[in-house]
């Protein structure tokens, strides 16, 4: 039987003023249902690329090669009315700035029964009650009244649980999460990790969490792949790779968080080699000698 | 409150029950209440963190602290002179003395400024401070200060990456030989992995200088690494304070400990390794 997800030799290079820049050199990467996946990396480091090309959404001058397998379905090279059928119902997206997946002038309301009526055909009062049923379901009180609120009307939190809401609302097999928390205070951040891990235990769907913090993906997932420049170049059990990380990367970016140490001075700084340069996606020295990839 | 409150001899900064509201109309306080009663002191060489949810009031606290905008009543006693109390002119020399670093280091750093242009401009403003003729050596003492190579002095802020934006945006803080830094989330745009080398610096150079911070934040594991005592802030009131120490072994009001309970990276993980 074919895995929910498989991806193998996956390269994304865009054409820049700078050159071509590799932004995913060769990831494979395969998960089912049920797993959680946290991709944990720095800015640069492909994570966001690598979730948005599972969607299709890598736009030109973006060039997508290798393969990405949705249930044994080659996803890469897809037409955008082929992707379509994939998208919201297959595989799921929460990006990290809630206010870009919501339309301002449009009540919360009418834009999540909007996803029933088109992508499922169910009438206007079918689709309602399924709107304010999933806005239960993600942690919005008194949905029926708010379900005629427009975005503005919600906090942050509020709005990030209402994205899950329109990610989930078709069922998908595949949640990608980008960043979902990073522009959230920690009291609301906890809150949504704890609905985005009842909503997968409920439905079973795989996740796949991007986050540059550790500790959010200590608590999200139950396996680590650790992207730098545009490879993977650690993966395990979550537990495994905080406990006896490998990759001098891993260790680094454990050294430098800062819930690991007592006092500020035993923080450690990524070294200069691992800090990538903003403008050409590349590593700041020209080549990276202390770096082994060992997959 | 007690032991936020001085001991003795006139600190180097002394906040007595400041208070900010919006909405007010001629100049009556209105009805929100952004900064509500706040008291508390700071020695040099101290570093108070001040935690809390966005909208608790902790930029604007900040904010009122340096007249960017205007406080209600109360007083911000710097060396014993009320701040709020100063004329305009006064208050401009005065802000030398205490210096802010903003949040994202891609809104504070003009895009088309270099470096050298960003560290030296606050010399244009305040007179008579460095000598024309000794800038360009004290720009490069101000970046090995933080940890950056000479030849940034040329660099735009496009050309840098975002800790070491921040850097620059330190150094150009500590360009007036301010007594302190007012440092509203000093890392919270960057990765995780980038905040190590920025704190670093900042925590060294108060060491080197003595320098008082009001490290202005909302992630604990961070201010336990750095902060001398904690003002929990929630809806324009600090609703505990102590030492760091106190706050994180014992915390007594239900909202610190709700903060607490919500770090991610509370708990096992500290103790992983």
């Amino acid at each position: 039987m074919s895995k929910l997800l498989e991806i193998s030799g996956l390269r994304i290079s865009f054409e820049s003023g700078f050159g071509k820049v590799d932004a995913v050199r060769g990831v494979n990467l395969t998960m089912d249902m049920g797993d959680a996946v946290a991709v944990v990396g720095a800015s640069g480091s492909g994570k966001t690329v690598l979730g948005r090309s599972l969607l299709g959404l890598v736009d030109a001058p973006g060039v997508v090669r290798g393969s990405i397998k949705f249930g044994g379905e080659e996803i890469v090279g897809k037409s955008e009315k082929e992707l379509r059928d994939i998208r919201g119902l297959g595989i799921g997206m929460v990006f990290q700035d809630a206010l870009d997946g919501l339309n301002p002038v449009y009540t919360i309301g009418s834009q999540l029964s909007e996803i029933f009526t088109v992508r499922l055909g169910l009438s206007r009062s079918a689709a309602k009650s399924r709107a304010v049923s999933i806005m239960e379901q993600v942690g919005i009180r008194r949905a029926s009244e708010r379900y005629h609120d427009y975005p503005h009307q919600f906090s942050g939190g509020m709005r990030q649980r209402i994205c899950i809401a329109m990610a989930i609302g078709l069922k998908p097999k595949i949640l990608i999460a980008d960043e979902p928390t990073t522009a959230l205070d920690v009291t609301v951040q906890a809150g949504i990790l704890r609905l985005i891990k009842d909503l997968q235990a409920e439905t079973g769907m795989g996740l796949i969490f991007v986050t540059h913090d550790l500790a959010v993906a200590r608590t999200i997932s139950t396996r680590i792949v650790v992207m730098y420049a545009g490879q993977i170049v650690e993966e395990g059990p979550t537990e495994e790779v905080f406990r006896f990380p490998k990759h001098p990367y891993t260790k680094a970016l454990l050294a430098a968080h800062p819930a690991r140490v007592r006092s500020w001075r035993d923080l450690e700084p990524i070294p200069d080699a691992f800090v990538t340069d903003p403008s050409s996606g590349e590593t700041t020295g020209h080549s990276s000698p202390s770096i082994v990839i060992t997959n | 409150m007690s032991n936020l409150e001085s001991n003795g001899s006139a600190p180097l900064l002394e906040v007595q029950h400041l208070r900010k509201t919006f909405g007010g109309r001629g100049g009556k306080p209105g009805p929100i209440v952004a900064v509500d009663d706040i008291s508390f002191s700071l020695e040099p060489g101290e570093c108070l963190a001040v935690v809390g949810e966005s909208g608790s009031g902790k930029s604007t606290l900040a904010r009122t602290l340096l007249r960017l905008v205007d406080a209600d009543s109360g007083c911000v006693l710097y060396q014993g002179k009320d701040l709020l109390k100063v004329t305009h002119s006064e208050m401009q020399r005065q802000r030398r003395f205490l210096q802010m670093v903003f949040q994202d280091p891609y809104a504070s750093l003009h895009p088309r400024r270099n470096v050298a242009q960003l560290i030296s401009e606050p010399w244009e403003v305040h007179d008579g401070i460095v000598e024309k003729s000794s800038r360009k050596e004290r720009i490069e003492a101000l970046l090995a200060e933080v940890n950056l190579p000479k030849h940034f002095i040329s660099y735009y802020p496009n050309q840098m990456s975002g800790g070491q934006r921040q850097r620059v945006a330190i150094a150009r803080a500590l360009a007036l030989e301010p007594k302190i830094l007012i440092l509203d989330e000093p890392v919270s745009a960057l990765d995780v992995s980038v905040q190590a080398q920025v704190i670093k610096v900042l925590m060294s150079l108060q060491e080197r200088r003595g320098l008082a911070y009001i490290f202005i934040s909302h992630d604990l594991p961070l201010v336990r690494l750095v902060a001398h005592k904690v003002a929990v802030m929630n809806r324009g009131q600090f609703v505990e304070t102590g030492s760091t120490e106190e706050i994180f072994s014992n915390p007594r009001h239900e909202y610190t400990k709700s903060l607490l309970a919500s770090s991610p990276s509370a708990g096992e993980f500290e103790n992983a390794h």
